[in-house]
């Protein structure tokens, strides 16, 4: 039997968003170029890094429940370096950095809010 | 004919104050006096309520705590023109728990009457709006930016840069929202400050609205304030007859309309997103942030969500400028701050004053220790999820930066003071299961966390592997600190860690072997 394969990236394709530029960001030492706009988790699906979810999907905008990865980003709340499987290991190559919409980083009321995505 | 002030606040009420006013008027008639009983706002020392003030000509004379009982006596000391009566406190506003304090947003309320146009004015109220209104947007949120104001609710984001943020959105309409859902254990300001002044909370939503472009404000106000409900309620009302609302407000071409949204008991609608879901009439679930509610709030639309006493704040900035708001406060909390003492102590009730005075100072100047007069083992500051201090950290300043550092927060100001009897681990299991309790239930820390984490505690209280359990405990309160969608999940750890941290005796598993001790007849020994 032929199995179809269809990749889900997690959040769904900003392909023909409102801003039409697109930029380009290293995931794990391979390069990516993505319409602005997109999530962390789907340019990583792009570049051929899978990061399991359960609460995302590509007919789904970005919902944020299963915690399951977080995205650390520097500067902000939560970048002490972690030995630990839960934390996303993504780091992204400056200054290209994408805005995390896949899911959000763990917020907390201390913290100045994070500048919506786009880099 | 004398004034006599018996306050209509719910505090006062709570134990009394409309027996007393009953009483008074009773007497009154039987003696023939003409009084007019004016119903305020409370002084905010619920320690004396309910405060019978009367009005003498060099100044307010204040009685209390007043039962219906004392009255007939506080008449027969001729009480109306200042009489000397063992419950008598000499003029109010020089009583030094009042004096001591820095009176801004606070400081109409429990003196005007709070429904009263005239009062209202009188005592500088609309000052700001008139300033306002003769004003760009983008001046109003400089001026709020430059005083250096920051969120009131608990987060402490600045107003004037988020204010920017809603005006410079483009999306049309926008939206003013007030977050008045005060569920925080042992916080009473918002609630008496919708009661005694809430006019000036109506200003303050309209400044907003001139300041991002909005001509429609919601105020959401948790179930559990009927009368904080029905005089804001009334207050609207007023405010459309006198043109402070409506298609002109104060005669200008900025139109605003306001209405109230009551909750439905649910603390987690105090979290911002969650309460734009409840206004929306959606169950109240947290929102994934970005985007924020600056840029996509209610109903998708840039939405301006401020708490009760930050657009109180924002009028004392535009009433007096903004170097004068700046000048109170250190480092980079600004302003005065609206504490509110409750818990065992001897006097409670509500201090405004400037950052940085020490926690040591507010419970001794103003707390005056404990009510049981027992030793302070804890204080809370910051609600059910603000860290418990120990007495060696009372020289901890109040100001964000400084208790940020020590792992507490501030919070909305709730202050809740514990004598040597408090059960700390008690005190951490309740975080747990108030969290267990109030989370939406969308994101898995939360929800499962606190739940684990209740039983964690459970295992170590009794005494199962202590040492293991601890451990334990620290890798959930980290996972749910770091991986929380909001600060419900998120802070939740913080009462948590501070028991471990400050009374790690009480989290040994200790208690349990004293039990079996005591069982036992001190076998152990």
């Amino acid at each position: 039997m032929t199995l179809l394969r269809e990749p889900d990236h997690g959040t769904p394709d900003r392909t023909g968003a409102v801003e039409a530029r697109s930029v380009t960001v290293e995931i794990d030492g391979t390069a990516v170029t993505v319409p602005a706009g997109t999530s962390v988790m789907r340019a990583a699906g792009l570049a051929g890094v899978e990061i399991p979810r359960l609460c995302a999907t590509d007919s789904l905008e970005p919902f944020g429940s299963c915690r399951l990865r977080l995205v650390e980003i520097e500067g902000r709340k939560g970048t002490r370096p972690r030995a630990r499987p839960r934390a996303a290991r993504t780091w992204l190559s400056r200054p290209a950095r994408l805005g995390c919409s896949g899911c959000a980083v763990g917020w907390s009321s201390s913290t100045p809010p994070i500048t919506p995505a786009t880099a | 004919m004398s004034t006599v002030y018996v306050p209509a606040d719910s505090a006062a009420r709570s134990v009394g104050a409309d027996q007393v006013a009953a009483a008074i008027e009773l007497q009154a008639a039987r003696r023939g006096c003409v009084v007019d009983i004016v119903r305020n706002g409370s002084r905010e020392m619920t320690w004396l309520e309910p405060l019978v003030e009367v009005a003498c000509p060099d100044g307010r004379v204040g009685y209390g705590p007043v039962a219906p009982g004392d009255v007939a006596g506080l008449f027969d000391a001729g009480f109306l023109d200042g009489g000397d009566h063992k419950l008598g406190h000499g003029r109010t506003d020089q009583i030094p728990w009042l004096a001591l304090q820095n009176r801004l947003t606070f400081s109409r309320v429990g003196i005007i009457d709070p429904l009263s146009v005239q009062d209202y004015q009188a005592h500088g109220g609309l000052i700001a709006l008139r300033r306002a209104l003769a004003m760009t947007p983008e001046q109003i949120c400089d001026e709020v930016t430059a005083s250096g104001l920051r969120g009131r609710g608990g987060a402490g984001f600045p107003v004037g840069v988020k204010w920017r943020t809603v005006l410079d959105a483009p999306a049309w309409p926008k939206f003013v929202t007030c977050n008045a859902d005060e569920g925080d254990s042992g916080t009473f300001a918002d609630r008496m400050l919708m009661e005694g002044d809430p006019f000036m909370l109506i200003e303050g939503m309209v400044i907003a609205g001139l300041a991002v472009g909005a001509h429609e404000g919601f105020i959401y106000v948790r179930s559990e304030y009927p009368d904080a409900v029905a005089t804001m309620q009334a207050a609207i009302r007023t405010a459309y007859k006198t043109g402070w609302l409506g298609p002109r407000v104060l005669g200008s071409d900025h139109g605003f309309d306001l209405e109230i949204r009551v909750g439905a008991g649910a603390y987690i609608c105090g979290e911002e997103t969650a309460m734009l879901e409840s206004l929306e009439g959606k169950r109240g679930v947290v929102r994934a942030k970005p985007p924020l509610p600056a840029i996509e709030g209610l109903f998708g639309k840039p939405t301006v969500v401020n708490n009760v006493l930050s657009l109180a704040s924002v009028l004392v900035v535009l009433a007096h400028g903004s170097d004068f708001y700046r000048d109170f406060g250190v480092g980079s909390s600004r302003g005065t701050q609206v504490f509110q003492l409750a818990g065992n102590v001897a006097r409670g009730g509500i201090v405004e004053t400037a950052f940085g005075i020490t926690l040591g100072q507010m419970l001794e100047q103003f707390a005056g220790g404990t009510a049981s007069g027992r030793p302070i083992r804890a204080v809370q500051v910051g609600g059910p999820l603000g860290a418990y201090l120990p007495p060696t950290e009372f020289d901890l300043p109040l100001d964000y930066e400084a208790f940020a550092q020590a792992g507490a927060m501030i919070g909305h100001g709730g202050v809740v003071v514990f004598d040597d009897t408090v059960d700390m681990a008690a005190q951490a299991r309740s975080a747990m299961e108030f969290c267990a309790a109030e989370s939406c239930g969308k994101c898995t820390p939360c929800r499962v966390g606190a739940v684990r984490g209740v039983e964690v505690i459970d295992r170590i209280v009794a005494g199962q592997d202590a040492a293991a359990n601890v451990v334990l405990l620290q890798d959930l309160c980290e996972l749910m600190a770091d991986g929380s969608l909001c600060a419900m999940g998120g802070l939740t750890p913080m009462p948590v860690r501070s028991v471990l941290q400050h009374f790690p005796e009480s989290m040994d598993g200790s208690a349990a072997r004293t039990d079996q001790q005591d069982r036992t007849g001190g076998a152990r020994r």
